[in-house]
């Protein structure tokens, strides 16, 4: 009995730390390659919530496609949030940058939360299910849905790794969050980097949105929870390690549902900043140490 | 090819370089000398558009390079080996080379460049895969000097190669421009080291405090009054010899 509650803890755990793991990497891009701390991340999740569900329910596209769907528009949201609210701070100054954006991705997040509260309504939008019925593995029945979140999480993070690891764009990412001036004089723009770093860390966040939406229904305050999650696991791991955070997000995912099976609800997030606290008290600057320079 | 016309740069309110004005033609090997501070580094800065010019012209084979950014100055065949070599740190050998050809979207081209640089320097060759972070610091000032070299580049700017460097190596860096500007590469060389780099480079300028106070012909500027006072010590001047003799 207990081994089975453990086992469903974990399984549960497994599959909102693929989730994670996408907000975190989001995160961590961010910040490495902009020094942005971005606290509107989680309404990001929140709009990838919104595009599943008008995807499906009111488009009536298949969940692939649906999830598709949410990748561009939450692309093309965060191509635009940088263009309109980072790139002209970035011309007018870096001076207080961190402090400066900081604010604004504050400013914004009150501002998505509200326009959407206006615009969609004060109700949550949720589908039953994107594909039906359960998979029974070693006593414990997972939902499909939850297995392709995961899938959906494990295909997508593999492909952005290739993506930065082999093409000539991603290396240039890599390049601007290493050294600026180097990027600079091999002839990297970075302003169309910065832009396509934002893009991509917001569609990541609008996947893990789109395929958790059978889970959590959308709602204007869907991403509050989910955004604090998320820094949890880039506090633990330490600023700035993609790497890191993929362990980081299972750890904290595999916790906060320990904590809801065997301790309670509400208890999640008490134990995790917990349990990060006492690791941060150990080693401070997270798990991995932190790759961020500390310039700026 | 580049020219300079009364160029005043400097930062913030830090004016730093006074109507400096030079030129170097095409594939002339040119020397900008002298003392710390005097702003060897800012109009190389400026000439990249990584310093803004406040006053001034820059031109690239005929064409104003004022308020271009940096990685337009790059993309028309200016490159620079930055005094403090602005390496990707956390990468591979290889990805910094790679990224050298960032600009190239030729993959050939990109192909037969990586052979040059390797058969330039085949200490590089035998670490592809290593992080920079590993380099020594004579190997770094290669990889520096091998990622310019790698969007094949039609003027280069080389900053200090010298520095922190051993006297065999340097002589190593130099005898390596040498080669490039003897195959087509112009080249503007900054250095401290007075009587070594008038060795190499046929022409040079000596700024100090930010105004080009002395140029010409190498072989006369060795033979010239204030340089042998101030730089090459054959007796005390009123600046402080800076020179790094080797
Ligand atoms: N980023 C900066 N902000 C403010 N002042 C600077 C900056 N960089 C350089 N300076 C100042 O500008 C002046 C010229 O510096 P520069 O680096 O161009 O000299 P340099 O001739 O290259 O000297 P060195 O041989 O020591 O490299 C110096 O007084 C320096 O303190
Ligand atoms: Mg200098």
């Amino acid at each position: 009995m207990q081994t089975d509650v453990l086992l469903s803890a974990v399984s549960v755990g497994v599959i909102r730390g693929g989730m994670y793991a996408l907000m975190a990497i989001g995160l961590t891009l961010i910040l490495g390659v902009m020094h942005v701390y971005n606290f509107a991340h989680g309404d990001l999740y929140m709009l990838g919530a919104y595009w599943g569900y008008f995807a499906t329910v009111t488009f009536g596209f298949p969940p692939l496609l649906a999830f598709v769907f949410a990748a561009l528009v939450g692309f093309i949201v965060g191509a635009v949030i940088d263009k309109v609210l980072l790139h002209p701070l970035r011309q007018r100054s870096r001076e207080e940058w961190v402090l400066n954006t900081f604010l604004v991705m504050a400013g914004l997040s009150f501002v998505i939360q509200n326009v959407v509260r206006l615009v969609f309504g004060n109700k949550f939008r949720g589908i039953a299910s994107y594909f039906e019925g359960t998979v029974q593995f070693l006593n414990v029945s997972v939902s499909v849905d939850r297995l392709v979140a995961l899938l959906v999480a494990g295909v997508v993070i593999i492909a952005l790794w290739q993506f930065m690891a082999r093409t000539s764009t991603g290396r240039a990412i890599r390049a601007v969050a290493d050294d600026e001036k180097g990027a600079k004089l091999v002839g990297i723009n970075l302003n169309n980097i910065h832009t396509l770093t934002f893009a991509l860390s917001s569609m990541l966040a609008a996947i893990a949105g789109a395929t958790m939406l059978s889970i959590n229904p959308a709602f204007p305050a869907t991403g509050t929870r989910v955004n604090a999650a998320s820094w949890y696991v880039v506090m633990l791991v330490g600023l700035g390690n993609v790497g890191g955070s993929i362990i980081g997000a299972f750890i904290i995912g595999i916790l906060e549902s320990l904590a809801f099976f065997l301790v309670g609800e509400g208890w999640p997030e008490v134990i995790n900043l917990l349990v990060i606290a006492l690791i941060l008290v150990v080693k401070p600057n997270g798990l991995f140490g932190s790759q961020v320079k500390s310039r700026i | 090819m580049l020219e300079i016309r009364d160029l005043n740069a400097g930062y913030g309110h830090l004016q730093v370089l006074w109507d400096v004005s030079l030129k170097v033609d095409k594939g002339e090997f040119v020397a900008l000398l002298g003392p710390n501070g005097a702003g060897k580094t800012t109009t190389l800065q400026a000439i990249m558009g990584l310093v803004p010019l406040s006053s001034g012209t820059i031109l690239f084979q005929g064409k104003s390079l004022s308020a271009s950014p940096t990685h337009v100055v790059t993309g028309l065949g200016i490159s620079l080996v930055p005094q403090d070599l602005s390496l990707f740190v956390n990468m591979s050998v290889r990805d910094n080379l790679l990224l050298g050809a960032y600009t190239v979207r030729d993959k050939r081209r990109v192909k037969r460049s990586m052979q040059a640089v390797m058969d330039l320097f085949p200490v590089l060759a035998a670490r592809q895969r290593q992080m920079v972070g590993t380099l020594s610091g004579g190997e770094r000032q290669m990889l520096a000097l091998g990622r310019c070299l790698m969007s094949e580049p039609s003027m280069l700017l080389v900053d200090e190669p010298s520095l922190g460097l051993a006297p065999k190596l340097v002589i190593a860096v130099l005898d390596t421009l040498k080669r490039l500007n003897q195959q087509g590469a112009t080249i503007l060389l900054v250095e401290q080291n007075v009587k070594t780099t008038l060795r190499y480079a046929s022409r040079a300028y000596v700024l100090e405090q930010g105004y080009v106070t002395l140029q010409g012909d190498s072989d006369d500027l060795l033979r010239h009054e204030h340089i042998q006072h101030s730089y090459l010590g054959t007796s005390r001047g009123l600046v402080p010899d800076t020179s790094k003799e080797i």
